[in-house]
């Protein structure tokens, strides 16, 4: 599986990224219903982007009792068998990136290694290794 | 219906209560939204005669039907409302994320009515409306005021005034991130409703008839974009800083107040030496690829770390050019000063530099001409802006704007204040280009430059001299605007999209406008009904305005530029006449189908469906 990078100084906190995301998460356009999300730091004079980049937590893997949720080349994935439905991963991401499809948690597949996200971006801030 | 979200907040500060309500399709495709959208509400709602500061009065904000899609360059929002600087309906539009969020929280637009008793600001959280005390933040900076309202809700999106607003300073604006709806004292109107900001969040979607389609149309556009030399690669690089260097070699920039319009230090203020010692990073509105606009630092000496995202064009002019200031640093800091307090950049540097004038000629009372008052003193620029803002010392004053400062100041001091009807004029010559002389006389916001553009006679695209087409231009470029501010575009799509509606289609290219709302709204909008709608704003911001008192003035311009030639740089003896200005409005008149003084005629009412105003 790649990695998503992003490189924050190229960025422009346009949010196309989070925009080809819900659209082809949902079929409409959002920026918090995809996975990935930018917003603004006023005080910063900057935006902020957050995806699952993996975070050294892992937070939604450790939270899970029942082992539905566990790294696999470099990605979280998810054991549907195994899920209890309680939607702890959900609520403990950091970053509020992973989402609830019905009961069960939904997370970036990276659109199964040729992101959405990475095409649209106009800056190459986002990148596939 | 598609591309809208059917609801619009309506808050009722007096009460403290927010409901819905409910705009039909049938407003919605004759008004598309933005200007039109809140210039229909005015005209529906709001005392024409009403005071700007009357608790009745009210604010909108307003998104577009583009908001929060991938359109590039639409997801901008427009704030309205009746401007204490020119007391007519005024919308300043506003980049930043604040529309895309309201949108998604689940509103295309909010009302706000009424005055709070005591300071508050309001917390939207889709479709939960609080209204939270604002003792702790009233008199905060437009920056700590945003970092606080988002303690605890990071991903939400801020609208906010300053110090500015809260003193009621005729040119207070709004700050949202770290963008501003600068113009017309709007933000004076929401600190006279003891509102200190919005803060919203918003997880809903916004829908589009078949999103494949609509990728596919941006796709074309984006790449449209980055093959333009104005939108691909001017714009990133040096955003509109760029121009600077370009108008001072023409000679129409203005300088010293107007007194001049080339700045013989014209080159310490160029969009190349910003991009070279300045720049940090560049920004981008939400879902738009050009990123136009830069953060930049001052490096070393007094000012060393002061960051301020701009300066861009007009306030190189504004508080460069115009005070006869050369210093980038000082220009930075003082952009960062008026970005803090919450004050439009244009109006503070054009009202100092108009002071400035008034120091040196001597008409300034004893006392006000020690303060440093004089063009080239950046000290002092950096001392008035804070003094503008809380109204203190010579600032009272000052924070009135030129036209009252003028009546206060005598000495026919009005004859070099610049502004139209009490808006300061932009950094673009109405005696340089006759677009902009009959632009700014004929526009509702008075002394805005983007209403009518200069930018067909930049482009040489017509002859400067020959005033024959003026009237057709100004006109259907003005007609292009209220599309364009309605649904929401950044004035710079006018580049790829057309300097009219119907340019790109006269010129062999395609119907941008149109195709854009259609895949948004799947409506199927045509040229001719597209023209419709914004005559149609564009009447009604004029009928409203006459209403408001227009009516008991010209449409002109300040007397310098009417009988003062320009005196220096490449553009010596240029200048437009009272005669050439009257000559272009008799034209104007009557290719918009108004009567001799200005007025809509009854036929005209009638065919743009707008004879029950």
């Amino acid at each position: 599986m790649s990695k998503l990078i992003f490189h924050s100084e190229k960025c422009s906190g346009c949010g196309l990224c989070s925009l080809a995301c819900s659209e082809k998460r949902i079929g409409a356009y959002s920026n918090k219903q995809g996975f990935i999300h930018v917003y603004s730091q006023p005080d910063k004079l900057a935006y902020n982007l957050e995806a699952c980049f993996l975070c050294e937590e892992h937070k939604c893997v450790e939270i899970c009792s029942t082992d539905a949720l566990i790294i696999e080349r470099d990605r979280v994935k998810f054991i549907e068998s195994n899920c209890v439905h309680c939607g702890l991963c959900v609520s403990e991401c950091p970053y509020n990136i992973m989402v609830f499809k019905g009961d069960e948690p939904e997370m970036c597949d990276l659109c199964g290694g040729n992101p959405e996200c990475v095409k649209v971006c106009p800056w190459n801030a986002l990148e596939i290794v | 219906m598609f591309g809208y979200q059917k609801r619009i907040l309506s808050i009722d500060l007096t009460e403290r209560k927010a409901d819905y309500v409910e705009y039909g399709e049938d407003i919605m495709r004759k008004y598309l939204g933005g200007t039109g959208l809140a210039a229909y509400i005015f005209a529906d709602m709001v005392d024409p005669k009403l005071d700007p500061f009357d608790e009745n009065n009210i604010i909108i904000v307003a998104t577009g039907p583009l908001c929060g899609t991938p359109v590039p360059a639409a997801s901008k929002m427009v704030i309205a409302g009746k401007s204490p600087a020119t007391h007519g309906f005024f919308y300043s539009v506003s980049g930043g994320r604040f529309g895309v969020e309201l949108k998604q929280a689940g509103f295309d637009a909010i009302i706000l009515r009424g005055k709070s008793d005591q300071p508050v600001w309001i917390d939207i959280d889709n479709s939960d409306v609080k209204f939270i005390p604002a003792y702790d933040l009233w008199g905060l900076n437009t920056f700590d005021t945003q970092r606080e309202l988002i303690r605890g809700k990071r991903k939400a999106e801020t609208m906010v005034i300053g110090p500015a607003g809260e003193n009621k300073v005729k040119f207070a604006g709004i700050m949202t991130g770290s963008r501003c709806a600068a113009r017309g004292g709007l933000g004076a109107v929401i600190g006279s409703k003891n509102l200190k900001g919005i803060r919203v969040y918003g997880t809903n979607k916004v829908k589009v008839p078949d999103t494949a389609q609509l990728s596919k149309w941006v796709s074309h556009v984006n790449k449209c974009i980055k093959d333009n030399i104005v939108l691909g690669t001017s714009m990133p690089t040096y955003g509109t800083p760029g121009t600077l260097m370009n108008l001072n070699k023409l000679g129409i920039l203005g300088t010293r107040n107007w007194q001049s319009e080339w700045f013989e230090l014209g080159e310490q203020l160029s969009g190349q030496k910003l991009r070279e010692e300045y720049n940090l990073h560049h920004t981008a509105c939400f879902a738009c690829p050009i990123s136009c606009s830069h953060v930049n630092q001052v490096r070393g000496g007094s000012l060393n770390g002061i960051k301020s995202e701009g300066p861009d064009y007009e306030t190189l002019y504004a508080l460069g050019s115009m005070c006869g200031i050369s210093d980038l640093s000082t220009i930075i800091a003082a952009d960062k000063l008026c970005d803090e307090y919450g004050l439009d950049t244009i109006s503070t540097g054009v009202t100092i530099a108009f002071a400035m004038e008034c120091a040196e000629k001597g008409y300034m009372e004893t006392g006000y001409a020690d303060s440093g008052l004089r063009f080239g003193n950046n000290e002092a620029l950096l001392k008035l802006i804070p003094l503008i803002a809380l109204k203190e010392g010579i600032g009272a004053e000052l924070s009135m704007g030129t036209r009252e400062l003028a009546k206060h100041i005598g000495h026919n001091s009005e004859t070099f204040a610049a502004n139209v009807r009490g808006l300061e004029i932009a950094g673009h010559s109405p005696r340089g280009c006759y677009m902009m002389g009959l632009g700014y006389s004929t526009s509702p916001r008075g002394g805005s430059h983007l209403d009518s553009r200069p930018t067909i006679e930049y482009k040489g695209l017509t002859a400067i001299d020959d005033i024959t087409d003026k009237a057709e231009l100004v006109a259907e470029t003005q007609i292009m605007t209220a599309v364009g501010d309605s649904m929401i575009l950044c004035r710079f799509t006018e580049h790829l999209f057309g300097h009219t509606l119907k340019w790109n289609l006269q010129n062999g290219g395609e119907d941008m406008y149109a195709t854009s709302i259609n895949l948004v709204t799947g409506w199927d909008i045509d040229i001719e009904e597209l023209e419709m709608i914004g005559r149609r704003i564009w009447c009604l911001e004029r009928m409203y305005n006459l209403a408001s008192g227009f009516k008991n003035e010209k449409d002109t311009l300040p007397s310098r530029f009417l009988d003062e030639r320009i005196s220096t740089g490449p553009s010596t003896g240029r200048g437009i006449t009272k005669e050439i200005l009257d000559q272009m409005l008799a034209n104007y008149y009557k290719y918009v189908g108004w009567d001799n003084n200005g007025v809509p005629t009854v036929d005209t009412l009638k065919k743009l469906d707008l004879d029950r105003f």
